[in-house]
């Protein structure tokens, strides 16, 4: 069973404020991409996955990052 | 001869050498002795002169042991007088002041040059010494650090390395492919060790020189043609034109020169089917975009399991054929290359060991269960909704009847939470049921093109 990396919150507005955060960090946007993730709600908690390989990687970055 | 007196011997002729001559012995009792004149001549001290008697005249030839000054006149040496004058000249050695001076002769400010550098003396030179001296003048011609280069007897210049030519505009370095350089600069080149390309970067993409364009004869050759795609009468021409194209080769759908540099993030993946519906595939966030890779002489899109790019959405006729060449990540079980529009809809799916088509499944133990390593699937429906999955070629390992219909939406991603977590190669749709023959056709030149592709059965 695949894994993958997600960075969790408690809000959406958090969530998206780490998002903004990555972007900038990563140089979004830029030609062809124009966002990061979108929040997503899974359980109450607001997140989304972050890339652990590959231009976009941010696993090591992200904050709040689990495995599922 | 008669008794003579002495008085007569001056007038006497002269005597002959046997004529006798008495001589008085008065030593002792005197006694008379006779004597010849040639015993009178015997006994002279002298016998000859240079081998001569008689009146001799003597040259400087006749004498032995004289030097040249004998047969010098003394014209030629000098006099007394001019002896003492010359003991007495100024001799070599002698100080200059002893000579008397006069308004003929020279001084010290006379003469032509006063000083050397300022100095006078026994004056020794440096650089410093000269004006109008180049910097190079005091630097040392070699090939170390501020040497100066000169060539060499050929009009060469000595070897340096190149890696200290500086400014030039194209700086040419090596490694593989997994590691060009992440900051180039615009005419930078690169070869790829592990490929042999020859790469070089135009400010946005690592182009390749491994095929100049795809109008390159030898490339377009072995391409699949097609009337009004990228090329037409190639080795692999077919009579039927996809409805949609995607070659990871050819990543922008138009020039396989444009294709990014490896481990790229994708942002579209174009169509090159040329058809007048462009179904070009996007994805515009960054954190659900498949990385562009390269292997050797193959690209491919991988997803890690959460990446999709989406397309216009094509609703499948009846008939239709679908090839795609892909993989699973190995350990992982989910082969997803087209999604459709609709939760559970597929028309080709591996997940968990399980092959679904449009409707059917079936553990393939024969080339599965999972597809691990690089394979080539058909899925097809003819026009009495005979819809088949096919594996390395004709090898159908499902084998169904149904008319659902199927939208096509998506690469990678069903419409739900199944991904594709694995490389995509290339996936061709048709609108259409192929003949055998382009079929086959198709199957060659996926073959050609992926050499890692398993043995290819033909369909008949």
């Amino acid at each position: 069973m695949i894994t993958m990396k997600y960075s969790v919150h408690s809000t959406e507005e958090e969530a998206q404020a780490e998002i903004n955060r990555i972007e900038a960090y990563l140089g979004i946007p830029t030609v062809g991409t124009i966002k990061y993730a979108e929040p997503e709600e899974v359980d109450g908690q607001w997140r989304f996955r972050v890339k652990e390989s590959g231009p976009w990687k941010c696993d090591h970055v992200a904050a709040n990052v689990v495995e599922e | 001869m008669a008794n003579k007196k002495i008085s007569e011997l001056p007038s006497l002729t002269t005597p002959a050498s046997g004529d006798q001559i008495a001589v008085v012995d008065i030593s002792g009792t005197p006694t008379t002795k006779r004597v010849t004149a040639n015993n009178l001549m015997t006994l002279a001290p002298v016998q000859s002169v240079a081998g001569r008697t008689g009146t001799v005249t003597l040259s400087d030839t006749d004498i032995s042991g004289l030097g040249t000054a004998a047969t010098t006149a003394s014209t030629d040496y000098a006099t007394a007088a001019q002896g003492t004058l010359a003991d007495s000249a100024t001799q070599p050695g002698d100080n200059i002041s002893t000579l008397t001076n006069d308004s003929n002769f020279i001084d010290s400010s006379g003469a032509p040059v006063q000083s050397v550098a300022g100095r006078t003396g026994t004056v020794t030179l440096s650089n410093t010494d000269v004006s109008g001296l180049g910097t190079a003048a005091t630097l040392d011609v070699g090939t170390s650090a501020n040497n100066i280069v000169q060539l060499n007897g050929s009009a060469q210049l000595p070897a340096v390395d190149g890696s200290n030519l500086t400014g030039i505009s194209s700086a040419v370095s090596s490694g593989t492919a997994a590691s060009l350089p992440s900051s180039p600069s615009v005419g930078n080149i690169y070869l790829e060790t592990d490929t042999g390309k020859l790469r070089w970067w135009d400010g946005t993409y690592w182009n390749t020189f491994n095929y100049d364009s795809q109008y390159d004869p030898n490339y377009a050759a072995n391409q699949l043609g097609y009337s009004g795609g990228l090329f037409n009468g190639t080795n692999y021409n077919i009579s039927t034109q996809p409805k949609m194209h995607f070659d990871a080769a050819i990543l922008d759908g138009s020039d396989q020169a444009n294709n990014p540099s490896s481990g790229s993030a994708v942002s579209t993946w174009g169509d090159r089917s040329g058809q007048a519906v462009n179904y070009d595939a996007t994805q515009a966030t960054g954190s659900a975009q498949p990385t562009f890779n390269v292997s050797g002489n193959d690209k491919y899109l991988s997803f890690d399991g959460g990446d999709s790019l989406d397309f216009t959405d094509y609703a499948l006729p009846t008939t239709f054929n679908m090839v795609v060449v892909c993989n699973t990540g190995a350990d992982v079980h989910t082969l997803l290359p087209v999604g459709t529009n609709t939760n559970s809809q597929y028309i080709l799916l591996e997940y968990n060991g399980k092959t679904y088509g449009i409707s059917g499944s079936i553990v393939d133990n024969t080339y599965g269960p999972n597809y691990n390593s690089i394979q080539q699937f058909w899925s097809t429906r003819d026009g009495s909704n005979n819809q088949n999955i096919y594996v390395q070629g004709a090898n159908s390992i499902i084998s169904t009847t149904t008319s659902l219909p199927r939208t096509l939406a998506r690469i990678g991603k069903a419409n739900d939470t199944i991904f594709h977590t694995g490389d995509i190669y290339e996936i061709i749709i048709w609108g259409a049921d192929l003949s055998t023959t382009d079929k086959n056709t198709v199957n060659s030149y996926l073959a050609n093109k992926y050499s890692s592709l398993p043995t290819l059965t033909s369909f008949s």
